[in-house]
C-alpha cells in the first residue's frame, strides 16, 4: 500500500449532515417538484422555434441548389451523340468528344491517295 | 375535475418516490460529495442540486434501489465536475499551503494537501480513486455506476494512484 493512502482516508474522514441540513434540503427537493416547469416549456418552445428555422434554412437550400443544378448539366457535353458536323463543302468530317469533353475533329482529306510503295 | 385529481395523485406519488430516494441515498451521497469536494458547504450544495436535478425529472430516475443509487451518483459527480472545473478557473493564481506556517496544524495541512493532490487528477479519475480508495466500492460497483467498463476504472485506478504518489510524496518531502 503507498504511504499517501492511509492519510488520504484518515483526511476524507466526513462528519455527516444535520438535521438542519437535511431537512433543508429535502424541503427544497419536494418544492422544485411541486414548482411549475415553466422554464423547461420555455426552453421547448424555444428549441422548437430554433428547430423550425433550420429546417426551413435547409429546405431554402436545397431548392437553391435544385435550380442551379440543371443549368450545370446543360453545360456538361453530349457525349453518347456524335458532334454535328458543320457544314461543309467538299470536305468530310468526322468528330466526336471524348467523356472529359475535348472535342476532336478528323477532316479527310478528298484529294489522299494511298501510294504503292516500291521496295528499294 | 377528474383530471385534477390524476394530476394531484401524481404528484403525491412524484412526491413519495423522491421522499423514498432522498431517504435512501442522502447519507451516502453527502459522504461521497464530501470526499470530493473542497467544503462542506461545496458538499451539501452539490448533494442537493443532485437532488433538485431528481426533482426536475423524476421520470429519468431508474426504478431499482441499485439502478436508481447510480443514477444519483453520476449526476453528482458531474455536479461535482462542474463545481471543480469552475474552481479550477477561480483558483489560477491559488497560492499552495505554507507548510512551514506554525498557525496551521499537521491535519490542516494533511487535509489541504490531500484536495490540492485531489484537485490535479482529471474529475473522473478523482471520482474512481475516491469512490474506491476511500469509500470502499467495489471495481464493478464503480464501472456501473459511471457507466464504464471495468478495465477502464483499473486504468484510472492505477493512473490516479501514481499521480497521487508523484504529487503526495513529493510535497511531504
Amino acid at each position: 500500500m503507498n504511504e499517501w493512502q492511509p492519510m488520504l482516508r484518515h483526511v476524507a474522514e466526513v462528519m455527516p449532515l444535520n438535521a438542519d441540513e437535511t431537512e433543508s434540503i429535502r424541503t427544497a427537493m419536494l418544492a422544485e417538484a411541486a414548482a411549475p416547469r415553466s422554464t423547461v416549456d420555455s426552453r421547448s418552445h424555444a428549441g422548437t422555434l430554433i428547430g423550425g428555422v433550420l429546417a426551413l434554412a435547409v429546405a431554402a437550400g436545397l431548392v437553391a441548389a435544385r435550380s442551379i443544378e440543371p443549368a450545370q448539366v446543360t453545360s456538361e457535353p453530349d457525349v453518347s451523340q456524335p458532334a454535328p458536323a458543320p457544314p461543309t463543302e467538299n470536305l468530310r468530317h468526322l468528330q466526336f468528344a471524348t467523356p472529359g469533353g475535348t472535342r476532336i475533329i478528323w477532316q479527310f482529306d478528298p484529294q489522299f491517295s494511298l501510294r504503292e510503295q516500291t521496295t528499294p | 375535475m377528474a383530471f385534477d385529481a390524476t394530476t394531484a395523485q401524481v404528484e403525491t406519488d412524484t412526491a413519495q418516490r423522491l421522499t423514498a430516494l432522498f431517504d435512501a441515498h442522502h447519507r451516502r451521497l453527502y459522504s461521497l460529495a464530501a470526499r470530493m469536494c473542497r467544503t462542506r458547504d461545496d458538499a451539501r450544495d452539490c448533494v442537493q442540486e443532485t437532488f433538485l436535478r431528481a426533482a426536475r425529472h423524476p421520470g429519468s430516475i431508474p426504478v431499482g434501489a441499485s439502478s436508481e443509487e447510480a443514477w444519483l451518483v453520476r449526476v453528482l459527480i458531474n455536479i461535482c465536475r462542474d463545481g471543480w472545473r469552475r474552481q479550477a478557473v477561480r483558483n489560477q493564481a491559488q497560492i499552495e499551503p505554507e507548510r512551514n506556517d506554525p498557525g496551521h496544524e499537521d491535519a490542516v495541512i494533511a487535509r489541504s494537501l490531500v484536495h490540492m493532490a485531489l484537485d490535479r487528477l482529471p474529475p473522473r479519475r478523482r471520482a474512481i480513486l475516491v469512490l474506491y480508495e476511500i469509500d470502499g466500492t467495489g471495481i464493478q460497483d464503480i464501472a456501473r455506476m459511471l457507466g464504464i467498463a471495468p478495465v477502464t476504472v483499473r486504468w484510472h485506478l492505477s493512473r490516479g494512484r501514481a499521480q497521487m504518489s508523484a504529487i503526495l510524496m513529493g510535497k511531504l518531502r
